[in-house]
């Protein structure tokens, strides 16, 4: 019994012992497991860049010779051939040179999650597509590039498209916007030929087709497919269509102040084809992917769609007819404004890269990832728009451009306007995105939402004024006329 | 003696150890993964914060908001009582009929047992996509079965307002739970001991006679815990709303859970919830002293059901 006792405690001892051990392995390990699945961590710890990162900051610069590896982080699915080929041709020419080795890492949906644990952990990675420019610049997270000094000339060349909000927080630039995502509605050309209709203009053309699309089918085609399950339905097929009517968006950037009444003509317009039964059964729940197969599949006449969707007709949801992709229609055709367009999240700099002495390799691999070269790659393969428009498109030789790209890469039509200080506002309660989920499925009623919104967004920006957070001089844009202006 | 006292005390000394070796490791599991989480919340449930930023200590505030100025978390937990109440009418007798039909050892009963009880064990994630598909407003099988038979002209759209989307998200909360407490009832009643039956048969008892006066009493032990599991299960529903509707039309299907998981998560990327593990945290607290009270609320009530067994 007694012996019994004794293996027994003897067993369970080891075995805990063991676990112990395991436990201990595991957290030791934890870190350098998860880079070891992106690939970045491992390669780095032989390297100036990461061994500097182990030794908390205290270490001089890479010696000659010697590799420094730069880890890279985004969640660009779509262009990460391009980016992938490119970059191995940086780290066999000019990283090979320089002694810099650039790692690039493509995250999935969860992408700014695993970015914030990381970054706020101090592990980040040393560049990264950041949504959160102007609150980790506050935290000291990322550096500013204007005292860098091969950072400088990126940063006059970009200043034409920069503004508060989008790079540049407290005078200081910490991105530069490099692409646009544009937008606009695409028609199936089949459709509207056996239909005898003509492509709209006007919101009552639209509203037209839609009825004449649905009403022949027999209810097997649909005219219009806003898909609200798409989380940026609001932004791209509400706020920025609604803008090339009323000439600026829910926060007017004359005034600087919210004024979501400039859509109720939007929302009635969007009412009147559900009222007809002409939009797309299921879109109070429809994601941007249904609607794309349903619209491939020949179901739908009119969608909204994104400049990446010409490679997403191409691959994913083949469409084995015409389309053509054409600008949101307006309220007047004879009075009508340029779409403000999408400025995409750009990349930022690690503070930790300064502290460890390395900024200027990283300045060198910025460059090369804000070159021409880069731009007319990803524009050749049809994946990214360029912000600097023409100056890139009319270097790109390619042939078989797809034509729905060559209008989508049109930036005449297209207005890069300032940012709205949403980001730095508290907003309690619902937001526009709930507010206009609403309106569209008759739970509230759209005047009584949009005055609150008004009244609730106004008061956020007066706390953030008042305390400091937000320069409304910022975001006062005097062109802006000049820029909205369609000069068609 | 004083040997064997001695011998005694050592064995005693012996075992006090052996015990506390093995209660360890599931001591450190709980402090780690559930009492450590509990403070996490309830520290941060006093401050202002989204995961990056300096935390602000803002005392009650987050309380007082979501007393005082957040209708749309009272809306989801209304929602969530509503589901839980019309989940529980049909669930507990449905569950309990089915039970007693398969306890008569009739010919297919352990096909149907299988059968019912098969939902229980799928991915709730996979069955909110199928039921998607299945309700879809454009091509979905019901709509189209509907449409077939006569019941309507024009499809539904199921997802559209709340009456229709709210319908579908207790049907498929009760076909993947009927089936569980199913067999908690045939569990209870092949416990029941078959002379009672026999007894009452001798007394001139009918089946209907039979099935209130011996097989409720004699289940309702496992009656209580199928209504509280029942209860507190769908009141913690997460997973199928955000698959099924994601609290659409609106916002109007929201339930508690995935109205605190979105601003602890900010799932779908929706603009306007950003992270707010404070506001989060207050909420989850105030959820959980909820539930606390509807929980004690319904052990003092059901108290009746221990002692009918007794």
């Amino acid at each position: 019994m007694r012996l019994t006792k004794s293996i027994g405690m003897l067993l369970l001892g080891i075995s805990m012992a063991a676990s112990l051990t395991a436990c201990k392995s595991t957290a030791g390990s934890a870190p350098g497991s998860a880079a070891d699945g992106n690939g970045a961590q491992t390669a780095g710890e032989t390297t100036a860049g990461n061994s500097a990162q182990r030794s908390g900051g205290t270490e001089t610069p890479a010696a000659p010779g010697e590799v420094t590896t730069i880890r890279m982080w985004s969640n660009d699915q779509h262009d990460q051939a391009v980016y992938d080929e490119k970059i191995k041709e940086f780290n066999e020419t000019i990283g090979k040179e320089k002694g810099i080795a650039v790692e690039y890492t493509v995250y999935g949906s969860d992408y700014y999650t695993t970015l914030d644990v990381a970054v706020t952990a101090g592990e980040g990675p040393d560049i990264f597509k950041s949504n959160k420019i102007g609150n980790y610049s506050k935290a000291g997270y990322i550096m500013p590039w204007d005292d860098v000094e091969g950072l400088k000339g990126l940063v006059e060349r970009f200043r034409p498209y920069n503004a508060p909000g989008y790079g540049i927080f407290g005078d200081k630039t910490y991105a530069i916007p490099f692409r646009v995502t544009n937008y606009g509605i695409a028609c199936n050309m089949n459709i509207f030929k056996e239909n005898g209709l003509t492509i709209p203009k006007t919101w009552d053309e639209m509203r037209e087709a839609a009825r004449v699309i649905t009403e022949n089918s027999g209810g097997s085609t649909y005219g219009y497919a806003l898909a609200m399950g798409y989380s940026s339905y609001d932004y791209f097929y509400v706020n920025l269509a609604n803008a090339a009517s009323v000439g600026d968006e829910y926060f007017n950037h004359t005034t600087g102040r919210y004024d979501f009444s400039s859509l109720r003509g939007f929302f009635g317009h969007l009412q009147e084809i559900i009222d007809d039964g002409s939009m797309f059964p299921g879109f109070e729940t429809m994601d941007g992917d249904t609607a794309r197969a349903q619209f491939s599949a020949g179901n739908i006449g009119m969608v909204g769609v994104l400049s990446s969707d010409v490679m997403t007709f191409k691959k994913q949801f083949p469409c084995d007819f015409e389309w053509e992709v054409i600008p949101y229609p307006v309220k007047d055709a004879g009075n009508r404004y340029k779409e403000p367009v999408g400025v995409s999240l750009s990349y930022v700099i690690n503070s930790d890269v300064k502290e460890k002495g390395y900024e200027d390799k990283v300045a060198e691999f910025m460059k090369f990832l804000y070159s021409d070269e880069l731009f007319v790659a990803t524009n050749e393969a049809q994946v990214d728009i360029s912000i600097l428009g023409d100056e890139i498109t009319s270097q790109s030789t390619a042939a078989d451009m797809d034509p729905n790209w060559l209008r989508f890469s049109d930036m005449d039509i297209y207005c890069i306007k300032y940012p709205n200080p949403d980001g730095d506002l508290s907003i309690e309660g619902d937001g526009f995105h709930d507010a206009y989920s609403k309106i569209l499925t008759g739970v509230a009623d759209v005047d009584a939402a949009l005055e609150d919104l008004t009244v609730r967004y106004n008061e956020a920006l007066d706390q953030a004024i008042s305390s400091g957070k937000v320069d409304i001089k910022d975001y006062i844009d005097p062109d802006l006329t000049v820029k909205m202006k369609w000069v068609k | 003696m004083s040997r064997i006292l001695k011998k005694s005390n050592k064995l005693h000394k012996g075992n006090k150890i052996q015990e506390i070796l093995m209660i360890t490791p599931m001591t450190i599991g709980f402090l780690m993964f559930s009492v450590y989480p509990i403070i996490w919340v309830l520290r941060w449930s006093f401050f202002k914060y989204n995961g990056y930023s300096e935390p602000v200590f803002i005392g009650l505030d987050n309380f007082v908001r979501a007393f005082t100025r957040d209708s749309a978390y009272w809306g989801s937990l209304k929602n969530t009582f509503l589901i839980a109440g019309l989940k529980m009418l049909i669930e507990i007798p449905l569950s309990l009929l089915l039970a007693v039909l398969l306890n008569n050892r009739i010919k297919g009963s352990s096909f149907f047992r299988v059968v019912f009880f098969l939902p229980s064990v799928f991915s709730i994630a996979v069955v909110g996509l199928i039921f998607s598909i299945l309700f879809s407003a454009y091509n979905g099988i019901i709509n189209a079965a509907l449409r077939e038979l006569g019941f309507i002209s024009r499809n539904i759209s199921w997802f559209s307002d709340k009456g229709h989307a709210m319908f579908v998200i207790i049907l498929v909360s009760l076909w993947t739970t009927f089936g569980l407490n199913m067999i908690y009832f045939l569990m209870g009643l092949q416990n029941t001991s078959k002379s009672l039956y026999e007894c009452s048969s001798i007394d001139g008892a009918n089946e209907i006679q039979q099935f209130f006066h011996i097989t409720v009493p004699m289940v309702a032990p496992i009656l209580q815990l199928v209504l509280m599991m029942s209860v507190l299960g769908t009141m913690k529903m997460t997973d199928l709303i955000l698959v099924l509707t994601n609290g659409a039309p609106g916002g109007s299907t929201e339930v508690v859970m995935t109205y605190i998981f979105k601003y602890f998560f900010s799932y779908g990327e929706s603009s306007s919830k950003e992270v707010q593990f404070g506001y989060a945290s207050a909420m989850a607290v105030i959820t959980a002293i909820i539930l606390g009270i509807v929980t004690l609320i319904y052990l003092k009530v059901s108290k009746k059901m221990q002692s009918i067994d007794e």
